[in-house]
């Protein structure tokens, strides 16, 4: 008995003492001071060693390692922005996609590892987590899959030594430093540098070099190509000015972000022919009225942003979201405490609009997203093109083809605009399940017709014919005789029908997929509806009656058009019926204001005589 | 919407079974109520009966009986389209309901002016209906059906202005959410008053329109 407590006292003096777990980081507890703490500190290498200028080689530093001193990162690494991956975490509202696009095999496909009805997982691209990165992660803040290891497939182990991971870059949102250049670390992430795109786009060193062009066995240390020497070795070197004579560097880190750390990934340029250039448009109201995006998408340590969306406190279970979205700031709840005004959010009054627009529309409907004309537009969007990284195709009709805006049923039934896009794209149908081909299957075929009509002009999209389509879907054919190839387009799967043709079906995987979007919010005074009922109400309103072009390299005249009221969830016809009843209404209101008045002086003329009546009963009984 | 829903439902049950007993206690027995309602309806009672009692001309009778059919048609229609979805979904009318509630209304609201002028002389009170006000129900059947017809014409008409007072209103940039949805609930309020007031006189007119007396309407 006394040998077993003598060994559990040297146990515990070996394991040290024993902390209790719930201690929280310096950085996570706040004491009510509002003013912004100062972050000069030193800087930590992805295996927790100080970075030192005269190390050799100078290593680039980890947000990781270097933010984990103060603050909880596994709490942070579950956020929204990060959780991508976690097969755990509910999707939420659906968003907008990564959309994979390759040109050359008539393929535009949305991805998405959240479960979003309508996107395929990258994985079915034959994207391996690597290869997602490469094409995505220049838009995205690190983390996830970019330092998840179940994702990290063992086949790309040596390459993932020589990019490292992609850790979460804090300062992608919280350096508010004018040098911290996402468009750099876009560049590093794109050229496979995942361990150096956090200080190279840190605004104070420079890194050089590709990963992507190193071999497998390149040794970080050796800093040297064993083989392809022609090609640098990624290298950093640090801006010695700015780190102090302790070795620490300043962060600058407000409390509040500006708007320009979320621009980078969440702009949208609508190509709106009625305002072709920039200083045409105007920016969000909220944001020329001098908030930032933060004052709305708030979030605690653990980073679960508030997406802003009706519903959102109901499926998050926090029921403080309600008062983060556009009802909770500018109409506040019965509930609890006033929430409403929050920020200065003005109280609409809504003068003389039915109340069941707000059963049958969200807020966005009137208040977001381009004034709509008779056709929807172009958009392009930060993560869909590439917004912002040097060289992007910055043309007004750069793939993929999105338009907006189109006035759809949310899940909970209201209208709202959504951003749109025609998935287009090569697959196998197996049963009703349509299993998509990663193009580089398909490119070489599609590349055959081309290559045997020189006179035919590639444009944006390789324009289809049927006989075309009908051509690649034999060769997948002959290649694979077990399954059946499909190509999806315009709307449209087509595949081989019974007799050798071209056999034109409608499916669910052919309809277009489509987002919710917020922003840029309007003023009031260019809200729909405020020219009156007309402007969502005339028999010709784009709200009803716009048409959404399907942009599609199957392009046929007749079809490359449809309907708003495709989206909605009434007819072009009773829509029509209901809009043409607005030209009779002026008439309507009169009528019943004259069958008011005569009425009013029929009862009035009765009551007088009935009055006098009873007065003259009265006086005689009297 | 839920109070209103309850409060609608539970007024038209309570009308539907007051009807059932009071056709059954005067008749004797459910079969013979159904029998006596079925002949009631069938003979269009009021309107032949109108034809019957004006003395005046050809064009008077054609004119009253075809606003008469105009209104009990629009206003069954609007109480159709107004309460079948709050009833039976939960919603206000939407849609093609809506389109057919408000294409229906200005018609309602028109034969209902031109009934207020053809019959507001005839349905006045006077001193038989202030004699029925004095002593109640008691041996004065004929002048309390009488009085009760009068009563429905009137509350009828009463009870459209508020009614159409909110509609007018709401059409106009007055009022913000909250007036809107008050003008609403008092539309929703009227009808349902109206309708219940208008579903009496029928009944009445119906029930008691074979009667052999012409003593209902006067000149």
């Amino acid at each position: 008995m006394k040998e077993t407590g003598i060994l559990l006292v040297l146990l515990s003096l070996c394991t040290g003492p024993v902390l209790p777990q719930t201690q929280e980081n310096v950085g996570d507890v706040a004491d009510g001071n509002k003013s912004v703490p100062v972050h000069l500190i030193r800087l930590y290498d992805e295996f927790d060693h100080l970075i030192r200028l005269d190390d050799s080689p100078v290593m680039p530093f980890s947000s990781k390692r270097t933010c984990r001193k103060c603050h909880d990162y596994e709490k942070i690494r579950h956020g929204w922005h990060f959780n991508v991956a976690d097969s755990s975490v509910a999707p939420g509202r659906i968003g907008e996609p990564w959309i994979y696009v390759d040109r050359q095999a008539a393929t535009q496909i949305p991805l998405s590892y959240r479960r979003w009805k309508g996107t395929y997982s990258p994985t079915a691209m034959g994207m391996t987590a690597l290869t997602y990165l490469s094409q995505f992660g220049r838009h995205l803040p690190g983390g996830g899959v970019g330092e998840k290891d179940s994702v990290q497939e063992l086949n790309n182990y040596l390459r993932w030594q020589v990019t490292g991971d992609l850790e979460i870059n804090c300062q992608s949102c919280h350096n508010a430093d004018p040098g911290q250049s996402q468009a750099e670390y876009g560049v590093q992430v794109l050229r496979q540098n995942f361990r150096w795109a956090a200080t190279a786009s840190s605004g104070f060193a420079t890194v050089q070099g590709s990963a992507k062009e190193m071999p497998d066995n390149f040794d970080l240390y050796s800093a040297v190509p064993p083989e392809k020497s022609e090609f640098l070795p990624p290298t950093v070197a640090y801006n010695k000015s700015r780190f102090d004579a302790a070795g620490k560097v300043l962060f600058n880190v407000p409390r509040k972000m500006p708007s320009a750390q979320c621009s980078f990934c969440h702009s949208s340029k609508v190509i709106d022919p009625r305002l072709p250039e920039r200083w045409e448009t105007d920016e969000d109201v909220h944001i020329a009225a001098g908030m930032t995006c933060v004052d709305c998408h708030r979030n605690g340590l653990d980073h679960q942003i508030t997406r802003g969306y009706e519903g959102e406190a109901k499926e998050t279970g926090r029921p403080a979201v309600s008062s983060l979205t556009c009802e909770g700031c500018h109409m506040g709840s019965d509930d609890g405490i006033p929430a409403d005004g929050r920020r200065g959010a003005p109280r609409p009054r809504h003068l003389g609009i039915p109340p069941v627009h707000f059963d049958r529309l969200a807020c966005t409907a009137c208040h977001s997203g381009p004034w709509p004309s008779a056709n929807t537009m172009r958009v392009k969007t930060s993560r869909a093109h590439s917004l912002g990284i040097p060289k992007a195709d910055k043309t007004d009709d750069a793939l993929p083809q999105i338009m907006t805006p189109v006035f759809a049923n949310e899940s909970g039934g209201k209208y709202a605009p959504h951003n749109v896009f025609w998935p287009s794209f090569w697959a196998h149908r197996k049963q009703n399940r349509i299993e998509p081909l990663v193009t580089d299957l398909v490119r070489p075929l599609v590349a055959e017709i081309f290559a045997k009509d020189t006179t035919r002009v590639m444009g944006r999209w390789p324009v289809l014919s049927e006989a075309d389509i009908l051509y690649v879907l034999r060769r997948l054919r002959d290649q694979d005789s077990t399954s059946l190839p499909v190509y999806i387009g315009a709307g449209k799967l087509f595949n081989i029908g019974p007799d050798g043709k071209l056999e034109s079906l409608s499916h669910e995987a052919a309809t277009p997929y489509l987002w919710p979007v917020a922003h840029d919010v309007r003023p009031r005074a260019q809200s729909l509806g405020v020219r009156g009922c007309a402007d969502c109400h005339a028999t010709d309103a784009p709200f009803h009656f716009g048409s959404v072009v399907k942009a599609s390299p199957y392009f046929v005249d007749t079809d490359s058009m449809s309907r708003m009221t495709n989206f909605q969830d009434k007819t072009a016809a009773s829509a029509w019926l209901f809009s043409m009843s607005f030209l009779f209404r002026p008439g309507l209101k009169a009528i019943i204001i004259f069958s008011f008045v005569l009425i009013a002086l029929v009862v009035l003329i009765y009551t007088m005589r009935g009055l006098a009546h009873i007065i003259r009963i009265l006086a005689e009984e009297v | 919407m839920t109070i209103f829903r309850i409060i609608s439902g539970t007024a038209l049950l309570i009308f539907i079974g007051a009807v059932a007993f009071d056709l059954k206690r005067r008749r004797g027995s459910w079969n013979a109520a159904m029998e006596y309602l079925r002949g009631g309806i069938k003979s269009a009672a009021r309107i032949r009966q109108e034809r019957r009692l004006v003395k005046s001309g050809h064009t008077i009778t054609v004119v009253r009986t075809i606003v008469y059919l105009i209104a009990v048609l629009s206003f069954l229609l609007l109480a159709l389209t107004g309460f079948a979805p709050i009833l039976f979904a939960g919603n206000h009318p939407t849609g093609i309901l809506l389109l057919i509630h408000v294409t229906v209304a200005p018609v309602f609201a028109l034969a209902l002016a031109a009934a207020s002028l053809l019959w507001a002389h005839s349905l006045r009170f006077d001193n038989e209906d202030w004699r029925v006000v004095r002593n109640g129900h008691r041996g004065l059947r004929e002048e309390s059906i009488r009085f009760a017809l009068k009563a429905g014409f009137w509350l009828i008409l009463l009870l459209s202005l508020p009614l159409m007072l909110t509609v007018i209103l709401g059409l106009f940039p007055l009022f913000g959410t909250e007036g809107e949805t008050f003008l609403i609930q008092l539309h929703g309020y009227s009808a349902l008053f109206l309708m219940l007031v208008a579903l009496f006189h029928l009944y009445l007119t119906i029930t008691y329109a074979q009667q052999p007396s012409d003593q209902f309407v006067k000149e």
